[in-house]
């Protein structure tokens, strides 16, 4: 994360130093800033920068395919006349400890295809998660924990 | 070409918004409710500002798009999280399919 902000200032001081603001300038410089870091990692007491930033990349576009799916979805369901949902509120072991990987879970669970989180157990062991077309709810939990949870994983942990 | 690109990102967006709106209305229950109004009012608005950045290019704009574009990401699950526990702590009953404890 450091590392990540230490990549975007590099990339402002790559358009300070061409004396241009555009976008494409920013680009330029985060991805020469982002080689730089790559080659200085050996030295550095966090490792794996690069791994981890192709993990966060593949997150966000896991991320961003089940958004769209789920929307069609659920807009699928919207505009048939027939309702086609079939809800359950399910209880999802977590993996994830820490605040801010939770909160990463829970926000992105709200936004994939059928689920909505709803509660954090109070021992933080759970997270309860309401899925719309929950046929069978062992498939849900591991939808959850194979695309989301074990990839924020990748991201978070070493 | 690129005003294609932004007639059809508007197109979808819009189309998406009103689908979740719609959904607001028809939908069973209030759970699925929400999972109308966050899902697909985040892409609708996500397409939207999309079409914006596209069509005003220009570091100003885009920057504030994608700026509107994270903070609906980082709030629309937050807001439907709340009322999803309000709702759970109320013991709210689903239309159909049922409840582990």
């Amino acid at each position: 994360m450091n590392l990540f902000l230490l990549n975007i200032l590099l990339a402002f001081g790559w358009m300070l130093l061409n004396g241009d603001y555009g976008s494409t300038d920013f680009t330029i410089g985060f991805v020469v800033g982002f080689f730089a870091l790559l080659l200085t990692e050996p030295f550095c007491n966090k490792p794996h920068y690069g791994r981890k930033f192709l993990a966060a990349l593949k997150l966000l576009a896991v991320f961003l395919y089940k958004l769209l799916t789920s929307s069609l979805q659920v807009v699928w369901d919207v505009i048939t006349p027939t309702h086609l949902s079939h809800p359950a509120i399910i209880k999802v072991p977590l993996a994830v400890e820490s605040d801010m990987e939770i909160m990463l879970l829970a926000n992105m669970v709200s936004l994939t295809p059928g689920s909505l989180t709803l509660d954090v157990s109070e021992d933080r062991r759970y997270l309860i998660v309401h899925a719309m077309f929950s046929k069978n709810e062992q498939s849900v939990i591991d939808d959850i924990k194979t695309s989301l949870e074990r990839r924020i994983l990748e991201v978070t942990r070493d | 070409m690129m005003d294609w690109v932004v007639a059809s990102c508007l197109i979808v967006g819009v189309l998406f918004s009103f689908f979740s709106a719609l959904g607001i209305l028809r939908m069973p229950d209030a759970y699925i409710r929400m999972h109308s109004s966050t899902k697909a009012g985040t892409i609708g608005v996500g397409l939207i500002m999309v079409a914006v950045a596209l069509h005003f290019q220009g570091v100003s704009i885009s920057s504030r798009a994608v700026g509107i574009i994270a903070f609906i990401l980082m709030t629309a699950p937050v807001a439907a999280h709340l009322m999803g526990k309000s709702l759970l702590m109320n013991n709210y009953q689903m239309w159909r399919g049922h409840q582990q404890d």
